[in-house]
């Protein structure tokens, strides 16, 4: 496939993404309704209620999705790439049950600062999970990643006990923690995307702009030293902002799984390896999985919400096993 | 002369007979799960799994014949002196084995495998499982047959039934659109709330309200928008047992700016109830019914002033 | 130094507190196609990795166009020298030019984007190593030879001014691998110096220019090819005996181990062996596998006997193509033979030409050496000097020192005891 093609693939995810978002503008009270979608540009004619529910709840809860979307599916790409390993997904290094083990401390602890009490919590459990495992996995001034999934494995282990541990100290407030970890856009708020935007805006680029250096791993870590790749740093820098995002997306709206395993696979399947053209095919592709998963989480039992991390799960696994079947040529 | 001995050993026969009689007649009553429980006499060592089924026994008067209780019954606060035999979840079987029971009371909250076991063990286990107040006043009146104290029994419960009617007598003749919405709220992350089938629901519907979630069924997550777009008069707060001293429940739900526009929070109708309250099925069912009455219309109820 | 396209001075490199490399040293000028040499675990690969600088060594420098290496960015080293590995059985979705343009990366910054040099060096990639037909086809398509190439391509993408190769063609078919050297052979013309790892030596003989030898970390030779590119250097290094013949159509040595030969068993045993017209091929064979140290003489020269102990190089005393035994020669002859412990007649015909050849057993006697051969050695069938030859045989027989056998295995077996028992 050439790239003029690939090209035109990322242009049809980017259409694809903004048709899907304003569409979800639309969707409220169980149906799509043209008049909620035509309102967003007329908000002077709406009553306070109506104007709260279009901008303060569903507006931040669409920008919020897209982005956990594009967080999610992006640091998977990155780290199957790193690792040049398809299992890989963006929780590899722990994040998930660091962010857990945040929440969870935040709900026993009985701490309050307010509403960013166990987002905050979450962050910084979660990244300092991360720096476990990457001090853990050092050796020397090198980071064998083979250790580095090792070291990841073995903490996540040890966190799911904490975690069961701290759902049986619970008691009452047993309900707060299983939210929490089915992950969801629930409660989705101006902060929240405040909080998440930064970490966004820094991040993104500077994955994109690795791109180059991701395809050379490809070659394995030996040729792209060889061509002058600083693997090291790469790794380094890399491992970090993918930490950041990810643990930024967990910790505003929980464990939301296969967006970030699966996402990129359809992509290699469709675009093929490079890089320059999966990273951001993967980032399009990621938002708008997780915004229809959304739609459906929130209209299929109307008014019932269903946790969207559940439905991606669902909906991940039957077909994550339809690609590997397809795929049998092997990563 | 033999008159006065025929009526004597008649008088002789009808004492010797009758406690005869009255002893051999079992307490017996069906549970929630159909099993038919029967004892000879009534029971001396009581065993309660539940807080409700712990205020029950107090309320009937039998507070000297519980032997053990779990670590949440907190009410009365005598039976915070009470044997510990584990939470509500897990049970120390051996425990309760040491104790000797002649009758367990296990609820809906008791785990099945619990139950089945104690089942196996041929211990008196008997299983309330009440959805409406109508069912635990029915619990009531079983588990007072069982314990033998009928007496009591009957009297609690007609207590409860004419402080029932006295409410639903008046809340009935209100018409519908002026029964205000009513929204009780659990949990904010995400939205949690008590639909039909549920306690609250009864709560609500008999003190002459509108649950706002009246169309889902049990207790569930509900769409943030669908507040708004609902827009509740009132609004009902879990009150967060212990935790924090400013609820972070009732601060979400009065400083949130989302819920601003909503009408409840416009006109300062948030209310913190006893989450103990409103969800143990118990003699205090009625109580919590009384406070809805009066959140609801105080008007007809008085104001809400919960102690 | 400003032709030295590589230098190398005192490199040191352990790994796990054991010694990969050991001082080495040496000077490369550009444009030369080094082949290295060694058995497994010598450190070639080490080397290549240290020069490519994907490993820093303990001590010592390695100088590049005249540039002390530590000296250099990873990036700037990357331009100066390229490395291609062993194999590559990646499985890729990505096409052969974009993975060639990925050579390219040493000479980008951040965010440039490729410019028309770029471009070109991905071209005269592709012209080189002949893969301009796979230039838009997915890597994963293509054979393991084909793969290699693009791997090549992609390394000259970097235009490097040195080329490393770890053995580039282990793992390919017999057309690909000359196709490869060939390619390699190409560009050493351009003025790339070439350095390789190989584990065929014959590929070394016939491309390489240079050839150097690594053994245990250290180097044994490095020179010509047409200097250290013999059996001895190669005995040395392998630990194993080579036949070295000339390739009959590029005139550059060709080699070939014996097989079993175990040269490392200590030779205690030494037989002279007398033959010719072919009757002692067998028995240099089964002494040699037997481990024993073995003479020739005195044959003529072009006999097949006198060729096969050339080709083996044991030391064989040789007369001029049909002429009968000079006195010179026969005193070489004795001389040669009386370092043996044994004497052995092969079974073969004699004529007046070599009939001297049974004096030197007598010679030997008299010094107190063993005669031996096969009683089959006295059938009449053998003798064309009307019976001389026989008769010194039955001579031979009578003296003490003298002992015949029935078959070449009891001969073996006598001669084997008799080693055992003398290191024992």
């Amino acid at each position: 496939m050439n790239i003029a093609k690939k090209r035109l693939i990322i242009l049809i995810l980017i259409i694809i993404l903004i048709l899907s978002m304003i569409f979800s503008l639309g969707i409220g009270g169980g149906r799509f309704q043209v008049s909620d979608l035509l309102s967003f540009f007329q908000p002077s004619s709406l009553s306070l209620s109506e104007k709260t529910i279009l901008f303060e709840i569903r507006l931040p809860r669409l920008i919020l999705t897209v982005l956990v979307g594009a967080a999610l599916s992006l640091s998977g790409a990155v780290l199957q790439g790193l690792f040049q390993n398809p299992l890989v997904d963006p929780y590899v290094l722990g994040i998930s049950s660091g962010g857990a083990v945040g929440a969870i401390v935040a709900i026993l602890s009985g701490i309050s600062l307010g509403f960013i009490t166990l987002p905050l919590f979450s962050f910084i459990f979660a990244l300092a999970t991360t720096f476990l495992v990457l001090r853990l996995g050092k050796i020397g001034t090198k980071m064998p990643l083979e250790i580095m999934l090792l070291a990841g494995v073995a903490i996540g282990f040890f966190f799911s006990a904490l975690i069961s541990l701290g759902m049986f100290l619970a008691g009452e407030n047993l309900h707060q923690m299983v939210f929490w970890m089915m992950g969801g856009f629930w409660n989705s708020s101006w902060n929240k995307v405040i909080t998440l935007l930064p970490l966004f805006i820094i991040g993104i680029p500077i994955v994109f702009s690795y791109s180059r250096e991701l395809n050379a791993f490809l070659l394995g870590e030996k040729v792209a030293e060889s061509m002058g790749v600083d693997v090291e740093k790469t790794k380094k820098i890399l491992l970090l902002v993918t930490s950041l995002l990810v643990a930024g997306s967990v910790s505003v709206s929980g464990v939301i799984g296969f967006v970030g395993l699966v996402v990129p696979h359809i992509i290699r399947i469709i675009i093929g390896d490079d890089h320059r053209q999966l990273l951001p095919a993967s980032f399009f592709l990621g938002s708008s999985v997780l915004l229809w998963a959304d739609i459906f989480s929130r209209t299929l039992l109307h008014p019932v919400e269903l946790p969207v991390g559940v439905l991606t799960s669902l909906m991940g696994a039957p077909f994550f096993i339809y690609l590997l079947r397809r795929k049998k040529k092997g990563w | 002369m033999s008159k006065i001995w025929i009526i004597s050993i008649f008088i002789i026969m009808i004492l010797v007979i009758s406690p005869i009689i009255s002893y051999s007649q079992p307490l017996s009553a069906t549970d929630a799960t159909g099993f038919t429980l029967s004892l000879s006499q009534p029971p001396n060592r009581i065993i309660s799994l539940s807080p409700g089924n712990t205020e029950i026994l107090f309320a009937l008067g039998l507070k000297d014949k519980i032997v053990g209780v779990t670590t949440y019954c907190d009410e009365p606060p005598e039976a915070l002196e009470k044997e510990k035999i584990g939470n509500v979840t897990e049970i120390d079987l051996e425990k309760i084995l040491t104790l000797q029971p002649d009758l367990i009371l296990a609820s809906s909250l008791t785990p099945e495998e619990t139950i089945d076991r104690l089942h196996e063990l041929n211990l008196p286990v008997f299983t309330l499982k009440s959805e409406t107040i109508d069912q635990v006043i029915e619990d009531i009146a079983k588990v007072s047959v069982l314990s033998g104290v009928e007496l009591s029994g009957s009297a609690l419960v007609k207590t409860m039934k004419d402080n029932l009617k006295k409410i639903t007598d008046l809340t009935q003749l209100i018409p519908n659109q002026q029964k205000p919405l009513v929204f009780h709220i659990i949990w904010h992350d995400p939205i949690w709330t008590a639909g039909s089938g549920t306690f609250i629901n009864e709560f609500i519907t008999f003190a002459g309200g509108k649950n706002v979630a009246e169309d889902i069924q049990g207790y569930s997550t509900i769409d943030f928008e669908e507040i708004l777009r609902r827009n509740p008069s009132i609004i009902t707060v879990i009150k967060d047992h212990g935790k924090n001293e400013e609820n972070q429940l009732y601060q979400f739900v009065t400083t949130d700016n989302r819920l601003r526009s909503v009408t409840a929070v416009k006109n300062n109708r948030v209310y913190l109830v006893d989450s103990n309250l409103v969800s143990r099925p118990g003699p205090r069912v009625i109580l919590a019914l009384q406070y809805f009455a009066q959140i609801i219309h105080p008007e007809i109820f008085g104001e809400y002033q919960p102690k | 130094m400003v032709n030295l396209s590589l230098s190398v001075q005192n490199l040191f490199f352990s790994y796990e507190n054991r010694k990969v490399i050991k001082n080495v040293t040496f000077d490369i000028q550009k444009g030369d196609f080094v082949g290295i040499l060694g058995p497994n675990g010598s450190g070639k690969s080490t080397l290549l990795y240290l020069l490519s600088g994907l490993l820093l060594p303990d001590a010592g420098s390695i100088f590049i166009s005249g540039k002390n290496t530590k000296e250099l960015s990873r990036k700037n080293w990357s331009r100066e020298i390229a490395i291609v590995f062993q194999e590559t059985n990646l499985n890729l979705d990505l096409e052969c030019y974009d993975i060639i343009m990925m050579g390219r990366f040493p000479h980008w910054r951040r965010w440039q984007k490729e410019n028309k040099h770029d471009l070109d060096a991905v071209q005269d990639a592709l012209q080189i190593t002949n893969t301009k037909q796979f230039a838009s086809r997915p890597f994963r398509e293509l054979s393991g030879g084909e793969k290699q190439r693009v791997m090549i391509a992609r390394a000259l993408a970097q235009e490097p001014h040195i080329l490393l190769l770890d053995e580039p063609t282990s793992h390919l078919d017999i057309l690909y691998q000359l196709d490869i050297m060939s390619i390699l052979y190409q560009l050493q013309k351009k003025g790339i110096t070439i350095i390789g790892v190989f584990h065929d030596i014959n590929l070394v003989s016939q491309f390489c220019n240079q050839v150097l030898f690594l053994k245990k970390g250290e180097v044994l030779h490095y020179d010509l090819v047409n200097k250290s590119l013999h059996t001895p250097q190669l005995e040395e290094l392998f630990d194993v005996a080579f036949l070295e013949e000339i390739h009959p159509y590029s005139l550059r040595p060709f080699f070939m181990p014996l097989g079993i030969v175990n040269k490392l068993v200590p030779l205690s045993t030494s037989v002279h062996l007398i033959c010719g017209g072919g009757s002692g091929s067998i028995f240099m064979k089964e002494f040699l596998e037997a481990g024993f140290s073995v003479s020739v003489g005195i044959v003529n020269q072009f006999d097949s006997d006198q060729e096969m102990a050339s080709k083996l190089g044991l030391p064989v005393i040789i007369e001029k193509p049909f002429s009968p035994i000079s006195d010179e020669t026969f005193q070489k002859a004795l001389d040669i033979a009386s370092k043996s412990d044994y004497v052995f007649l092969a079974p073969g015909y004699w004529g007046w030409g070599n009939l001297r050849n049974l004096d030197i057993a007598f010679s030997l006697l008299e010094r107190g050496k063993r005669v031996l051969f096969l009683k089959e050695s006295l059938d009449r069938k053998w003798d064309y000097t009307e019976g001389q030859a026989i008769d010194k045989l039955n001579r031979l027989l009578q003296q003490p020192q003298v002992k015949v056998f029935s078959s070449v295995s009891e001969l073996l077996s006598y001669l084997k005891n008799i080693t055992k028992n003398n290191s024992g």
